[in-house]
C-alpha cells in the first residue's frame, strides 16, 4: 500500500475525483490478495510458521477462494462507487498519461534488475522450500542478504531506518505474553471450552474459529489475536475428528485476514492508507470506512465459509 | 546428568502413554524398553542423535514413534513390542547416527528381565551409555571456512561487519538446506539450532541498558560527569585517562562489561569533545580495562560465571586467586596505553583551565532534575538486581528490561524514539548473526577439535598444561567467542585436574579464566564489550577499523597473557 497510495492520489487529483473512491477498494484488494500466500499477510506468516505449512499449501488451499472473493468485491465496489467513477469518463486521458510518464521513472536501473532477479529467486525458493525442508525465514534472509551484498547498500542505515523495530519488538513481547498464557494453562482452558461448545463437530468448530477471528480482527489487533489463537487451534486440530486436514488453520487464516477489512483499524494497511490520505488532505472517517467496507467484508467471509464447508 | 535423565524418560513415557497407551497395551507380545545416554568423549550428552535398535540384525520399529532420537541432554528411551518368546535369547544391538559424528558401530545390549505387566506380557529392559566420536565432514570445513571468510571480510573492510556476519549466517543456513538436504555430510546447522544459538539474554540486556542510557542522556548527567572529571584532573589528560581506566576496571569487576561500557561511553565522548581529542584514544584503553577488570571476580565476565558454576568455586576463591594478577596487568596496561596514546593526549587543549572550567560549569548542567532522579533510581534498582541475580536465578536481561520499561512508563518516555535512535540495532544484529556463525563451527566440531588437541598435547605435564590452556584459550577467545569455548573446555579441564599431578590446587581453572577473559581483548570481536564500543563510537562519528583495533590491543593483550602465564607458573 505504501507504494500504491502516492500513485493513486496523483492519478485521482488530475481526474478531479476524490481519491478515497480508489483507495478504499485498493486496501480491500490488498487485504484480500495477501490472504492467498504465506508471506502476504502477517497472520498467515504466524500461522505458517506455527503449523509448519508451506507456501504452496497456502496457495493451493486459499488461492481459489481469494480469487472468487476478489472478483465479487471488484463487482461490488464498481457498483458502490459508480456515481463517482461516472463523472470521470469524459476527461482527457492523454495529459494525465504524459504527466505520469514524466514523473514516474525508474531511478536506478541496475538496482532494479538485481532486486527483481533476487526477488524471483526468493519466490522460487518459496515454491520449493518445503521440498528442501527449508524454513521460509531462511529463504527470505538469504535473499535480503545477497541483495544487500550485491547492491552495496549501507546495512547500518537499512537496519536503522527501514526495519520496523517497534513492530518486531511488539511481536516478540506478544509471543512472550502468549507463551505465558500457554504455559500457565489459560490457552488449554479456552481451547477445551471451544472444543466443548463444538462437541467434536468440525463444522461448528470451523464456524466458531472463522467468525471469532473475523470479530476479533475487526475490533482488536489481527496479529495479537492470531498469535493467541495459534495454540488453541493447534489443540483443536489434534482433538476434533475430521480436523486433521488442517481446515481450522485455513478458517483462522481466512477469518483473520478477511476480517481485517471490516473496520478502519482491522489491518495495518488500513491504518497506513487512512494516515497517508489524511496527509494528502482527504480525511476518511471511521464510519465512512465501515460503511463502504463492512458489507463486502461480510460477503467475502460468507463465501469463505461456504468454500471451507464444501471443500473440506 | 544422572539426575536429569530419568526425569526426561518419565516425561517421555507419560506423553507417549497418553497418546498410544491403548494400542501398545492391547497387543500381546514381549515388551522391551531400551534406554540410554549418548555422550561425547568429554562426557557431554549429544542431542538429536538418531538411534536404531536391532533385533538379530533387523531394525526394530518403536511402538510409539517412527524415529528414536536423543533429547537435549543426550538421553533416549523407546519401547518395542516383540513376538512372545523371542527374548532373552535374541541378539539386541544399538547403532546411532548423527551428521558430523562417526556412526556408532553395532553395540550389543545386555537385556534384563523385569517381570510381567498386568496383561501377562513379559517385560525386558536394557540401558547403557554410549560414546560417540567426532568425524570431520565437509560441513566442518565449510563452517570453518565461512567463519574465516567472515573474519577476512571484516578485517579487509570489504563490507560492514554486520553485513559480513549476516552473510555468513545466511550462507550456513542456505548450504544446510540445499546441499545438506541431499547429503547429510553437508548439513551444518538446523534453523531451530541457529535460533537457539542467538543468546537473547545478551540482546535484551543490551537493549534494556541502551534504553536506560538513552533516557539518562536526556538529563545532561553525562555532560555533568564529564565536567566533574575534567575538574578533578585539572585538565591533565594523562591523569584523566588513568582515572577513566581505573573506574572502568573496578565497575567491570562487579557489573557486566557491556553495561559498564554503555555507561562510560557517553561520558568519555563528552570529555573528549571538551578536550578536543579523538574519543577513540580514551575509549580503547577503557574497553581493555573493562575486560581485564572483569576477570577478577566470579560475576565480572561470562567465562568466570561458567567456570564458577561448573567447578563450584566461590566469589572469594576468584578474588583470592585472581585479584593480584589482575591488578598487575591493570597497572601494566595503564602504562602501556599512556605511552601508546601520548601523542594524542598531548594534542589536548588545556590552555586556560580556569576559564574552561568556568565555561563547562555553566554549560554542562543537569537539564532535567526530576528525570535524573527517576532514571538514577531505576538504574540503581537494575544494578541491584544484577548483583542479586544469582539468588533470584534472574537472567540479567530480565533485570535490564524491567528497569528500562518501568523507567519509560514512569517518565512517559517515547518508546518508538528510544528504539529507533538509542538502540544500536546494527550491533545487536551483528551479535545475532555472529552467534549463528560460531554455532555452525561449534556444531560441526571445531571447538571440540581444539579442546581435544589441548588435552592430547598436555597429558601428564602440569606446566605444559597451564601454558597450553592459557594460550589456546586466549587465542581462541580473541578469534571466536569465549563463551562456547569455555563451555567446551570445562569438562576437559575437570578431567585434566584429576589426571595431572599437582593440578589439585585448581590452577587449571585459573588458567582457563585468565586466558579466556584476557584473550577477548585481542580483536574487535573478541568480547561483547569491544563490539558494543566500536558500534557506539561509529554511531557517534568515530569509526574504528578492525586493523586499528588489532594494532592498539593485540600487543597489550599478549603482554597481559604472558604475565598471567608467568604468574600461574610461579605461584602454583
Amino acid at each position: 500500500m505504501l507504494l500504491v497510495i502516492p500513485v493513486t492520489i496523483e492519478i485521482a487529483v488530475p481526474l478531479k475525483v476524490n481519491p478515497t473512491a480508489f483507495l478504499i477498494p485498493e486496501v480491500f484488494a490488498a487485504n484480500l490478495g495477501g490472504t492467498a500466500s504465506l508471506i502476504g499477510d502477517p497472520p498467515n506468516l504466524l500461522i505458517g510458521s506455527y503449523a509448519k505449512l508451506s507456501f504452496v499449501d497456502f496457495l493451493a488451499n486459499l488461492g481459489g477462494i481469494v480469487l472468487v472473493c476478489l472478483l465479487v468485491s471488484a463487482i461490488y465496489y464498481f457498483f458502490w462507487y459508480r456515481p463517482v467513477y461516472r463523472r470521470v469518463f469524459d476527461l482527457d486521458f492523454g495529459r494525465t498519461l504524459d504527466f505520469l510518464k514524466r514523473e514516474y521513472r525508474i531511478r536506478d536501473q541496475w538496482l532494479l534488475v538485481t532486486s527483481l532477479i533476487i526477488l524471483a529467486a526468493v519466490l522460487a525458493l518459496f515454491l520449493v522450500h518445503h521440498l528442501l525442508g527449508m524454513p521460509p525465514a531462511v529463504a527470505a534472509l538469504v535473499g535480503a542478504i545477497s541483495l544487500l551484498a550485491l547492491s552495496r547498500q549501507d546495512i547500518a542505515s537499512i537496519l536503522e531506518k527501514e526495519v520496523e523495530w517497534p513492530t518486531l519488538l511488539f511481536l516478540i513481547a506478544l509471543f512472550i505474553l502468549i507463551e505465558g498464557t500457554r504455559a500457565s494453562g489459560v490457552t488449554q482452558t479456552v481451547a477445551d471450552r471451544v472444543a466443548q461448545i463444538a462437541q467434536g463437530n468440525v463444522l461448528l468448530a470451523l464456524t466458531l474459529v472463522l467468525w471469532l477471528a473475523v470479530l476479533a480482527s475487526c475490533l482488536v489487533e489481527t496479529v495479537a489475536f492470531t498469535a493467541a489463537m495459534l495454540p488453541i487451534v493447534s489443540h483443536l486440530t489434534g482433538t476434533i475428528p475430521g480436523a486433521e486436514t488442517g481446515v481450522l488453520w485455513w478458517a483462522l487464516a481466512l477469518g483473520a485476514s478477511l476480517g481485517g477489512n471490516g473496520t478502519l483499524m482491522g489491518a495495518a494497511a488500513n491504518v497506513v492508507t487512512v494516515g497517508l490520505a489524511e496527509k494528502a488532505g482527504y480525511r476518511i472517517s471511521f464510519l465512512e470506512y465501515s460503511k463502504s467496507c463492512f458489507i463486502p467484508m461480510v460477503i467475502t467471509v460468507l463465501l469463505a465459509m461456504a468454500y471451507l464447508v464444501a471443500a473440506f | 546428568m544422572r539426575k536429569v535423565f530419568p526425569l526426561i524418560g518419565v516425561t517421555f513415557l507419560l506423553l507417549v502413554g497418553n497418546v498410544t497407551g491403548f494400542a501398545a497395551t492391547s497387543e500381546p507380545g514381549d515388551r522391551l524398553t531400551v534406554a540410554g545416554m549418548i555422550k561425547s568423549p568429554q562426557g557431554k550428552g549429544v542431542k538429536e542423535v538418531e538411534v536404531v535398535v536391532r533385533l538379530d540384525g533387523q531394525p526394530l520399529k518403536a511402538a510409539e514413534s517412527e524415529e528414536i532420537t536423543t533429547g537435549k541432554h543426550g538421553g533416549f528411551v523407546a519401547e518395542f513390542i516383540l513376538p512372545a518368546g523371542v527374548l532373552p535369547d535374541a541378539r539386541v544391538e544399538v547403532t546411532a547416527h548423527k551428521p558430523a559424528w562417526r556412526d556408532l558401530p553395532r553395540t550389543p545390549l545386555k537385556v534384563l528381565e523385569a517381570g510381567v505387566d498386568r496383561h501377562g506380557n513379559r517385560r525386558f529392559q536394557a540401558s547403557q551409555t554410549f560414546t560417540l566420536y567426532r568425524q570431520l565432514t565437509p560441513a566442518f570445513w565449510l563452517a570453518t571456512g565461512i567463519l574465516l571468510l567472515v573474519y577476512l571480510i571484516i578485517a579487509a573492510e570489504i563490507m560492514h561487519r554486520t553485513l559480513a556476519a549476516l552473510l555468513g549466517a545466511a550462507l550456513i543456513l542456505f548450504i544446510s538446506y540445499t546441499a545438506g538436504t541431499f547429503d547429510k555430510n553437508y548439513f551444518i546447522l538446523s534453523f531451530a539450532d541457529a535460533i537457539a544459538a542467538i543468546d537473547m539474554n545478551v540482546i535484551f540486556l543490551l537493549m534494556g541498558m541502551m534504553i536506560i542510557v538513552g533516557v539518562l542522556k536526556k538529563t545532561g548527567l553525562f555532560q555533568w560527569l564529564a565536567y566533574k572529571s575534567y575538574a578533578m584532573a585539572r585538565g591533565n589528560v594523562f591523569i584523566l585517562s588513568c582515572i577513566l581506566m581505573l573506574v572502568t576496571a573496578v565497575a567491570s569487576a562487579f557489573l557486566d562489561n557491556v553495561t559498564t561500557m554503555l555507561l562510560m561511553i557517553p561520558v568519555t565522548i563528552e570529555i573528549a569533545v571538551t578536550l578536543k581529542i579523538n574519543p577513540i584514544s580514551l575509549l580503547i584503553p577503557e574497553v581493555f580495562a573493562s575486560n581485564v577488570g572483569g576477570t577478577a571476580t566470579l560475576i565480572g565476565d561470562p567465562p568466570n560465571i561458567l567456570i564458577g558454576s561448573y567447578a563450584k568455586l566461590s566469589f572469594v576463591d576468584f578474588v583470592l586467586n585472581l585479584t593480584l594478577i589482575v591488578a598487575i596487568c591493570m597497572a601494566v596496561s595503564l602504562i602501556y596505553y599512556v605511552y601508546w596514546y601520548k601523542k594524542d593526549y598531548l594534542k589536548a587543549e588545556v590552555k586556560d583551565v580556569g576559564r574552561t572550567l568556568e565555561y563547562l560549569r555553566k554549560e554542562y548542567r543537569i537539564t532535567d532534575k526530576k528525570l535524573l532522579i527517576l532514571s538514577l533510581g531505576m538504574l540503581a534498582f537494575t544494578i541491584f538486581l544484577f548483583i542479586v541475580h544469582g539468588v533470584l536465578h534472574m537472567e540479567p536481561s530480565i533485570a535490564a528490561l524491567t528497569g528500562a520499561m518501568v523507567l519509560l512508563t514512569v517518565s512517559r518516555g517515547n518508546i518508538v524514539e528510544m528504539l529507533e535512535r538509542e538502540v544500536e540495532w546494527p550491533t545487536l544484529v551483528f551479535f545475532m548473526a555472529l552467534f549463528i556463525v560460531v554455532a555452525g563451527a561449534e556444531e560441526t566440531g571445531l571447538i571440540q577439535a581444539i579442546a581435544e588437541g589441548v588435552a592430547d598435547m598436555s597429558r601428564g605435564s602440569l606446566p605444559l598444561a597451564i601454558m597450553l590452556i592459557v594460550w589456546v584459550s586466549a587465542l581462541a577467545s580473541a578469534a571466536i567467542d569465549n563463551i562456547p569455548f569455555t563451555a567446551t573446555m570445562l569438562p576437559i579441564v575437570a578431567y585434566l585436574n584429576t589426571t595431572i599431578p599437582g593440578a589439585e590446587s585448581g590452577v587449571l581453572w585459573w588458567s582457563l579464566a585468565l586466558g579466556a577473559c584476557f584473550g577477548g581483548n585481542g580483536t574487535m570481536i573478541g568480547a561483547s564489550a569491544n563490539v558494543v564500543t566500536v558500534g557506539l563510537a561509529e554511531k557517534a562519528g568515530y569509526p574504528i577499523s578492525f586493523l586499528y583495533y588489532l594494532k592498539a590491543c593485540l600487543v597489550p593483550m599478549l603482554l597481559t597473557v604472558a604475565l598471567a602465564s608467568a604468574y600461574l607458573l610461579l605461584f602454583y
